[in-house]
């Protein structure tokens, strides 16, 4: 069975409660991929976001593609290199890291050049921190507390 | 299932004059938010707080842990739309309390079960919540072993079976355990949880095996090997 690796975003459950409740958005996804016989696992990271494993149909990977919010990362296998990717994929997937919160430093001293960079690498730089949530005075949730260790990609990879 | 769920005894009954306030009726409970009352010996959320509903108290005999577990019955399950949970490795007995839980939350349609992690009053569900229709009289709970979690369910009657296993080692320490924000409907009875032995390093190996087995692509390996042979045997 096919897999992606996508990233998506945390959402509220809603109604709110007075402990707010914040899940994976692939959840919305669990019964279609259960159907499929797949499964997925996720690492939240930086930016209220995860990366997400996915191994289900091709039918529901290209639906899970098509969400907005989603972006399911060109590559599948950890080793493989972004070399293949367009220059356009590239600077995409660099957009990704610097939207969860990554700087621009950060970004281009760890990655110089992304086309002589592996996939997996990417994964696990974007998978090196996030932030503690709290429950704001209004009660919403607040992503700014401090910094947390991520479960690691590898883990992910060999749990699907 | 490698090991017994629980292995720890009930802890706490509920037994006394309802509405009397958690913390009145046992020095062993602290306010995790706010206080609980008592009403048919079963906990239950203060009367008319639905709309606030930050009743939480924690069990403060003791820190249990790293590995321990919890869990009750559920006596009535939380109205439409609302959760309930039951905490271990509890941490900071404070408005910004944090640790993990299991949650029962019931829906208009098909009620789920979760394992969460909680950072300073806020739940994240860790992977996907399970779907699992909560009748009165059920009972769930949460183990925790070094960095994996395990949710039990148990039907009325019933038998514990585990519903799923997720990582986590935000909160690795021993802590409090403790129920978290009972509405003014649900009602949860035969409190139980506590430290439970160290698994050892061969039953740790033989656990994250049978957590990495992927149950429904194995059962559908199985009916499909014993259907097989049947098929032959009637059409021969």
């Amino acid at each position: 069975m096919p897999i992606g690796w996508f990233i998506c975003p945390y959402k509220e459950r809603l109604p709110r409660q007075f402990i707010p409740v914040r899940y994976c958005a692939m959840d919305d996804f669990t019964q279609q991929i259960l159907t499929d016989g797949g499964r997925w696992s996720e690492t939240e990271i930086l930016g209220d976001r995860a990366i997400v494993k996915v191994r289900a149909s091709l039918a529901t990977l290209d639906m899970i593609a098509a969400a907005p919010t989603f972006r399911r990362i060109p590559r599948d296998a950890l080793d493989d290199s972004l070399s293949a990717l367009t220059q356009e994929q590239r600077n995409a997937i660099k957009n990704e890291i610097l939207d969860a919160g990554y700087t621009p430093i950060e970004v281009n001293t760890q990655f110089p050049d992304l086309a002589i960079v592996r996939f997996g690498d990417v994964l696990r730089f974007m998978a090196t921190r996030r932030l503690k949530p709290r429950r704001a005075a209004d009660g919403s949730i607040a992503i700014d507390g401090g910094v947390q260790a991520c479960k690691s990609i590898n883990d992910i990879d060999k749990e699907i | 299932m490698i090991m017994p769920f629980p292995s720890t005894s009930i802890l706490e009954t509920f037994t006394d004059t309802d509405g009397v306030d958690l913390t009145v009726h046992s020095s062993n409970w602290s306010i995790l938010g706010a206080s609980l009352g008592i009403t048919d010996g079963e906990i239950q959320g203060n009367a008319g707080t639905e709309s606030t509903g930050d009743s939480a108290n924690y069990w403060n005999v003791a820190n249990f842990g790293p590995d321990c577990e919890v869990y009750a019955t559920i006596s009535t399950k939380p109205a439409d739309d609302r959760s309930s949970y039951l905490g271990l490795r509890m941490k900071d007995e404070t408005a910004s309390f944090g640790g993990y839980a299991v949650g029962l939350n019931a829906f208009a349609g098909t009620d789920t079960f979760g394992i969460y992690r909680i950072d300073n009053a806020v739940a994240t569900l860790l992977g996907s919540a399970v779907n699992q229709e909560i009748t009165n009289g059920d009972a769930c709970g949460l183990q925790a072993r070094s960095g994996t979690l395990e949710l039990f369910y148990k039907a009325t009657g019933g038998n514990w079976t585990s519903l799923t296993i997720q990582a986590d080692s935000t909160y690795p320490n021993a802590g409090k355990i403790a129920v978290i924000w009972l509405t003014n409907t649900v009602r949860l009875d035969d409190f139980g949880g506590g430290s439970i032995p160290e698994m050892s390093p061969y039953m740790r190996r033989i656990r994250m095996i049978v957590a990495a087995i992927d149950y429904r692509r194995l059962n559908s390996l199985l009916v499909a090997f014993f259907r097989l042979p049947l098929s032959l045997r009637v059409s021969t």
